[in-house]
């Protein structure tokens, strides 16, 4: 009789172990790579000079990237004086991009997120700098492959991995900021993007880099 | 007759003490006022009013790329606003590439995404109590292949499209094409369009650029 009862019990229990164990992949699976190269490989420095690129399907002229002057991520003397810790928003209802460090604006600017893919909401930390990269993604009519994007800051949290490849960064193929224009990303004027990359961090020695919070406005 | 000379002698010079002592008084009265004169009293001269020119109104973009400067100004004289558009490098000296009038009720401006991609255009937006229009130049000031001086995107497209309304020209979708935002007169449908500034045509797309 004991037996009896003890057999469904075990079979809850050995599917909610299964359940626990496998929802975190499924979920993970879940959310669309941005990026494809950076969902094989992790993310590299990469620069090429005269390079085609393509964007929906069409030609784009790259623009090289010079790095004769100093590429030194490394914080600059006299910046350091925080009042607080340093925190990106991006609000998806009004495309733009909000950069605070405590309760002081350090910089805000219209963006672009995502249209052909989700821009992912919630709370991330950067994860990475990468100065130039090369991104690849989409399909068909909006397939692209675009070397060179500059000032790249990845970001990721415990939902969405870095492997999938968001970050926000510089846009050389596109000028429609402050409106949704990507495919998951956090597009950038490159000439802001320039001071925001130098402004945030990336992790070091224990610490975490810059956050990140990604929201849309509620309708009234 | 002793007493009488000691007497007399401190009377004199009692009397030479006092009256310096009132020479001095006088005349240290009389620099007072005369100082005190000189500051306070403003001078009897009627101002003549300077007419000094209104400083012009400046709106600045710069390119994507940081290489170039749009700069647009304004100066108001007797309701009229006179606008000039400049564009401006590190290599090159500022150059005026269009200049327009306009009247109180309208103006120009610069929006954010004013410049293609590759630096070789940039637009305008006309914002008039009818309906906005947006102007397109080369960034060189060079001439269209027509002879303008610069593409009106409204002009053309009621000439084109005639039964949609532009709502706004929000940007550049890539080195030629221009992201047109319209609705249908007929259901109030939104309709995002490309303009191409090559062939001056427009294409109607499935995606709208809310």
């Amino acid at each position: 009789m004991y037996f009896s009862l003890l057999r469904p019990a075990l079979g809850v229990i050995a599917v909610f172990i299964l359940v626990s164990v496998l929802y975190p992949f499924v979920k993970g699976n879940n959310i669309r790579c941005a990026n494809t190269i950076s969902c094989k490989e992790t993310p590299k420095f990469e620069v090429e000079t005269n390079a085609i690129g393509v964007f929906n399907n069409k030609p784009v002229h790259v623009p090289n990237i010079s790095l004769s002057r100093n590429e030194n991520t490394s914080p600059v003397l006299g910046t350091e004086t925080s009042n607080g810790e340093k925190h990106i928003f991006v609000n998806l209802t009004s495309q733009t991009l909000s950069a605070y460090e405590g309760t002081v604006l350090f910089m805000k600017t219209p963006v672009s997120t995502g249209l052909w893919g989700k821009t992912p909401l919630g709370d991330f930390t950067i994860w990475t700098k990468i100065r130039a990269t090369r991104m690849t993604g989409g399909s068909g009519v909006d397939y692209y492959d675009l070397p060179n994007v500059p000032y790249v800051m990845f970001f990721s949290n415990s939902d969405v991995p870095g492997s999938a490849g968001f970050s926000i960064h510089g846009t050389y193929w596109h000028n429609n900021f402050g409106h949704a224009m990507s495919h998951g990303c956090v597009n950038m004027k490159t000439t802001d993007v320039a001071k925001l990359y130098e402004w945030a961090e990336a992790p070091n020695n224990g610490k975490k880099g810059t956050a990140v919070t990604i929201y849309e406005e509620l309708p009234r | 007759m002793k007493t009488i000379r000691y007497g007399l002698e401190i009377f004199f010079f009692i009397t030479l003490a006092t009256a310096t002592l009132l020479f001095v008084m006088v005349r240290n009265y009389s620099y007072k006022n005369k100082a005190i004169f000189s500051v306070s009293i403003p001078p009897e001269v009627t101002p003549i009013p300077v007419l000094t020119p209104a400083e012009p109104h400046i709106s600045i973009m710069d390119s994507p790329d940081g290489s170039k400067t749009l700069t647009l100004e304004n100066n108001d004289n007797k309701g009229i606003s006179e606008y000039s558009l400049f564009v401006s490098s590190e290599q090159e000296t500022k150059q005026k590439i269009f200049g327009k009038s306009e009247e109180a009720s309208q103006s120009l401006e610069i929006p954010f995404n004013t410049w293609s991609p590759d630096n070789i255009y940039v637009f305008l937006k006309e914002k008039t109590s009818a309906q906005d229009n947006y102007l397109v130049f080369k960034s060189s000031g060079a001439l269209f292949a027509d002879g303008m001086q610069y593409v009106s995107i409204q002009e053309l497209f009621k000439k084109k499209v005639p039964n949609y309304i532009i709502m706004d020209v929000t940007g550049w979708a890539d080195n030629t094409l221009l992201i047109i935002n319209a609705e249908s007169q007929d259901d109030n449908g939104k309709v995002s369009f490309w303009f191409d500034i090559v062939n001056q045509s427009f294409m109607r797309l499935g995606t709208y650029f809310k």
